[in-house]
């Protein structure tokens, strides 16, 4: 033992430090072990890293494309929203027939007239025309020529007025023109080359062709508006009144006529006056 | 046995999650975009660790139905069939049926994507249409 022992140490002291490098080198490469173990196992997670931020993205992309398709859905209907409403819009403010405007917004227009006018004073005109024996020309040509006829005339009046001018179908084979800022002597005159534009058109429909005529009744108001709003559209409904009476004295006439009624000072203004 | 079932209703932002430790089944189903994901998933995680770890021998099933999940309940997703996979090659019996509308490319893409991840548990595709 005490021989063994003292042959070690013998060996010991020739290669001690050999030794020293051989059990430095075997830690070193336990130690190695462990580190290899160590990035193995972070390099498995690293994989797997990897691989979820490949499919998040992946994820991220497919939510954007869905996101932009559902924008784009959405955009179509909100632009298809918003022509249906001005669509309707426009429906509700035009006639289906002869595509002007309709009686119930024409009288918004003519009561936005007569307030514009309130510090103006400017001369306020209206006509009333009705075709002329429009029964006849259903009864002759159908109810289609008769369709036509409205139609034409329509576009005629729109095409022949000037831009601050509007008309609208009164009703049935009436129509109704507002002339803003215009004397009795212009409205009449602007009437009367309606009548005769209107006396000049061919209407064809159904392989037939006619002409028509139109009666006039022209209305004028000058002076102020009246003092309140309630009279206000009594105002306007006095001005058509007399339209009317001058369209009724036209027709009595003979027709193809415009008869102007006399300027109407409003009733209010004629009691200061 | 302790009883480590787990019931959470659905809400407009997460999802039915519903253990149930008895008959060894885990469903999930809904749309998931909670407002907190690790406030939502983190008691889902610890159930399902827990049950696993207390079911040995015991198979379990997982159904899966999202309509819509969140970047964070991916993550949540992901991590959840991760400890499934392990407890699968531990020798644990786990089946994942991932259920979709066949109209939700996303969704069927996205149970393709995770069905790559599995080795020892079982995931199927299930297409199912709503009125099925």
């Amino acid at each position: 033992m005490t021989e063994t022992s003292r042959k070690a140490e013998s060996d010991f002291t020739l290669f001690d430090s050999e030794d020293r490098v051989l059990e430095h080198a075997s830690t070193i490469l336990d130690g190695l072990e462990e580190t290899t173990d160590l990035i193995k196992t972070l390099t498995t997670a690293y994989k797997r890293a990897v691989k979820d931020q490949k499919r998040m993205v992946r994820l991220c992309d497919r939510m954007q494309e869905e996101l932009i398709a559902v924008k784009e859905r959405l955009e179509g209907e909100v632009k298809a929203r918003a022509e249906l409403a001005e669509q309707f819009r426009m429906q509700a403010i035009t006639d289906g027939l002869t595509q002007v405007f309709n009686r119930g917004h024409f009288l918004e227009l003519c009561n936005h007239e007569l307030k514009a006018r309130s510090r103006t004073e400017a001369p306020l005109s209206v006509a009333l025309l009705d075709i002329d024996h429009f029964k006849s020309i259903n009864d002759t040509y159908g109810h289609a020529a008769g369709d036509e006829a409205l139609r034409v005339v329509a576009r005629t009046l729109e095409n022949s007025l000037r831009q601050s001018d509007v008309v609208c179908r009164w009703g049935g084979e009436e129509f109704s023109l507002l002339m803003p800022r215009t004397n009795s002597e212009n409205a009449s005159g602007l009437a009367d080359r309606l009548r005769k534009t209107l006396s000049e058109i061919v209407i064809k429909e159904g392989g037939t062709s006619f002409s028509l005529t139109a009666s006039f009744g022209v209305a004028t108001m000058v002076g102020p508006n009246p003092a309140c709003k309630a009279t206000g559209a009594d105002a306007i409904d006095l001005l058509f009144k007399d339209a009317d009476d001058a369209l009724y004295e036209a027709k009595g006439a003979g027709r193809n006529k415009v008869i102007t009624a006399k300027a109407r000072l409003l009733e209010t203004a004629e009691a200061v006056d | 046995m302790t009883d480590t079932s787990l019931k959470i209703e659905a809400t407009s932002r997460s999802p039915e999650v519903h253990l149930d430790a008895a008959n060894g089944t885990l469903s999930m189903s809904g749309e998931s975009y909670p407002e907190d994901a690790s406030a939502f998933f983190g008691p889902v995680f610890q159930a399902v660790a827990e049950h696993v770890a207390a079911s040995e021998g015991q198979a379990l099933t997982v159904d899966m139905r999202f309509i819509y999940f969140n970047s964070s309940s991916a993550k949540a997703i992901m991590n959840l069939f991760q400890m499934l996979e392990e407890a699968a090659e531990d020798g644990k019996t786990i089946t994942i049926n991932w259920y979709f509308d066949p109209e939700d490319d996303m969704m069927e893409e996205m149970g393709e994507d995770f069905a790559e991840d599995f080795e020892h548990a079982t995931f199927n595709l299930k297409p199912e249409t709503e009125d099925a």
